[in-house]
């Protein structure tokens, strides 16, 4: 929608895109009587790059609303997964400010973000970044111990969780036990773990084969109608992108395009082509 | 369908994610940064222990490569410790002996003077007599056995020189041209030649009679009952030795170890009649034994090539070693450690995802590596006390083991067992600070 700025641009307007999320009346009727959740405000990241910088982002504004199933797209380099580690408080912005549940993570201490994290935000990853030392009831448990459960509560909910992700016979496997599709459920039910209002999915789907990857889509998505949890997803598959409620497009470190799910043409092509070069 | 996702849950039949209460309570704004800074739950003890302890469990290869750096310098400063202490006390047992006064020379010569003026042997029974024989080792005939055949053999010689000098003699006697001073010559001969066979003669019957008796000694029940010369025999069998064993007690020092052995026995026999007198040669076999051992430890050091008086002072080499191995440990530990964090990028990051706070990665990795320390210690301290144990008898012999430090040795575990722990955290503290520090995004962009 905007005009990109050029690549070595030393000065960026970090507001420059503030209203596209809300710039069509369909998206403001979307975002009507809905509550933000995630609000992400004027966003710019700068990386030094030897002697050159580079604004992966550079200036994202965007509302995430409760319950909704979001998806980011964005050829890789578009600073999609940058904006991805910025909501999920792992990462700070350069300038601007991510609020999640209206908290602004920059007025938190490192510990406080830890703790946001632990209690509001539930991480899947591409690589499900199990920890390998640790069983499947072990890894399910960690977030719960880290938030102060004792070990038998949290014993006692992992092996429930597990069990609803249907891996209820493998609680002592290790992740190199487990399948690719099984070490993801364990993820799931990680993130689950502390019944967080957030679930941030990084490419969930990325290296599971098809049908493995629409089952997680499935329980994915199924979640979030059941629970009316916010999830986030960043995501190449076109599959993830049939479930979702509003897909937004990153490039070039801008908010590119923002759809909701009846404005989507389920023609993958065009979408993935607009992307990498 | 576009509005399908609405913010209120609804409840479902299937198998559920949530345990109990669902989704929490949507906490917003001031009332979650309230939450927020109410502090961190700490970790009850019994979650971070299992979480340490099962790190260390799956990787047991590379713990127990890097707790082989701790064993090791425990061990040699166990080992140094030790074995300090042990040559230390050695030393000083040395220099103390050496110091010590010996007997003084007139209660020395009081109590042989009264030893022979009582004549304790009359008064012992029989039965005393022959053990006291036994403990004198008057019982054992091999070496008399073999000087009477070599007796035997000289007396047949002597005899034959006899009777060559009679022979000559008569001869000479028998010619009539013979001059004065030969006949006086061949007399002279055979006087000579008689002279040497009574006392070859006299030696012979004394080997005779010190077999004879061992015999007896031994069995009394076999020798002819009217041998009534053995209980004569043995009586100035030990009253010569006993005079011989007096002249040695005033002068210890020349005695050989038989001696020794021997005068004990006599102090033991004669405890009874005369209480006073052993006491003093009690002291004076004691006080012999100690100077004795003296000398044979002072050898055993100077071989171990230890000086006693700069062991006394406290050798400075020894510390520097120590220092040296300490070092070297705590950065074996640093390395292993900082590997480890290395290798556990993604697992920190992971963790901090899930809302590990930096405080836990220290302390996750301060207990691991003090878990390996307290390990490390165990062995090494197991391993040095043996090798200071076993060296400390090839050595210096059963003085290895009898001057082997107790209390100090206590001290000297103890330091060891601390330093390994100190050792480990030490090592551990800058690798465990870093890996606090690590944004949770760099951790996992590691390998991706």
């Amino acid at each position: 929608m905007s005009a990109h700025p050029p690549t070595h641009a030393i000065t960026i307007d970090p507001s420059a895109d503030a209203g596209t999320h809300l710039s069509r009346p369909e998206l403001v009727a979307y975002a009507k009587g809905k509550q933000t959740i995630v609000a992400v405000d004027r966003v710019t990241r700068r990386y030094a790059v030897g002697d050159e910088e580079l604004w992966a982002l550079k200036g994202i504004t965007i509302d995430i609303y409760a319950g909704e199933y979001l998806s980011i797209m964005g050829p890789s380099g578009s600073g999609k997964s940058t904006l991805f580690n910025m909501i999920g408080g792992l990462d700070m912005p350069t300038t601007g400010d991510v609020s999640v549940q209206g908290v602004k993570m920059k007025q938190l201490s490192r510990n406080e973000q830890a703790r946001l994290r632990n209690r509001c935000i539930g991480y899947i990853f591409q690589s499900y970044n199990l920890i390998p030392v640790m069983t499947a009831l072990q890894n399910v448990a960690m977030p719960m111990l880290l938030g102060g459960k004792s070990l038998d509560s949290a014993s006692k909910k992992a092996a429930e969780l597990l069990d609803a992700v249907g891996l209820g016979q493998r609680l002592d496997h290790r992740p190199e036990q487990l399948s690719g599709g099984q070490q993801q459920r364990v993820a799931i039910a990680r993130s689950f773990a502390n019944d967080p209002c957030i679930i941030l999915a990084d490419e969930p789907t990325g290296n599971l084969d098809t049908r493995t990857g629409e089952e997680i889509i499935d329980r994915l998505s199924g979640l979030s109608r059941e629970r009316g949890v916010t999830i986030i997803s960043a995501t190449h598959d076109h599959k993830m992108l049939n479930v979702s409620d509003r897909v937004i497009t990153i490039r070039d470190g801008r908010l590119h395009k923002v759809e909701l799910r009846s404005e989507l043409n389920i023609q993958m092509g065009s979408i993935d082509g607009q992307g990498a070069h | 369908m576009s509005n399908a996702s609405t913010p209120s849950p609804t409840p479902s039949p299937k198998p559920k994610l949530h345990g109990d209460a669902g989704v929490q309570q949507l906490l917003f704004g001031d009332k979650l940064l309230y939450e927020l800074r109410q502090g961190w739950v700490t970790l009850p003890n019994r979650t971070l222990f299992a979480l340490a302890m099962g790190g260390l469990r799956v990787r047991l290869m590379r713990s127990m490569v890097t707790t082989l750096s701790i064993v090791f310098a425990i061990a040699f400063l166990t080992y140094t410790g030790l074995t300090n202490q042990l040559v230390f006390n050695l030393a000083g047992a040395v220099r103390l002996l050496e110091n010590s006064e010996g007997v003084p020379a007139q209660e020395v010569a009081k109590a042989v003077v009264a030893i022979r003026q009582a004549d304790p042997i009359a008064g012992l029974p029989v039965e005393q007599r022959r053990s006291l024989a036994v403990a004198m080792g008057m019982d054992d005939a091999t070496a008399s056995r073999a000087e009477l055949a070599k007796f035997d053999m000289q007396l047949g010689r002597s005899e034959f020189e006899v009777k060559s000098a009679n022979d000559k003699l008569k001869k000479l006697q028998d010619d009539p041209k013979t001059i004065v001073e030969d006949l006086a010559a061949a007399r002279r001969n055979v006087e000579k030649a008689k002279a040497v066979f009574a006392d070859t003669k006299q030696k012979r019957d004394a080997a005779d009679a010190r077999v004879k008796l061992a015999n007896w000694i031994n069995a009394p029940s076999s020798a002819p009952a009217a041998d009534t010369a053995l209980p004569q025999l043995l009586e100035t069998a030990l009253r010569t030795r006993t005079t011989q064993l007096l002249d040695i007690a005033s002068a210890p020092g020349r005695a050989t170890d038989d001696d020794l052995a021997d005068l004990r026995a006599m102090v033991t026999a004669f405890d009874k009649a005369q209480p006073v007198a052993t006491a003093t040669f009690s002291r004076v076999l004691v006080k012999e034994d100690l100077k004795r051992s003296a000398a044979r430890l002072q050898t055993m050091l100077r071989r171990a090539g230890v000086n006693v008086a700069t062991t006394l002072k406290g050798d400075p080499l020894d510390t520097w070693l120590i220092i040296m191995a300490m070092l070297t440990c705590a950065v074996g530990i640093a390395n292993a450690m900082l590997m480890s964090v290395t290798e556990r990028f993604r697992e920190i990051g992971t963790m901090k995802c899930l809302g590990a706070q930096d405080s836990l990665v220290i302390k996750l990795f301060l207990l691991e590596s003090m878990f390996l320390g307290l390990a490390g210690a165990i062995a090494g301290i197991v391993i040095g006390s043996l090798v200071a144990l076993v060296a400390g008898l090839l050595q210096y012999n059963t003085y290895g083991v009898t001057a082997f430090p107790v209390v100090g040795g206590i001290k000297v575990l103890a330091l060891s067992a601390l330093a390994g722990m100190t050792l480990a955290v030490v090592g551990a503290t800058y690798p465990a600070w870093a890996a606090s520090r690590m944004k949770p995004v760099d951790a996992l962009r590691v390998d991706e």
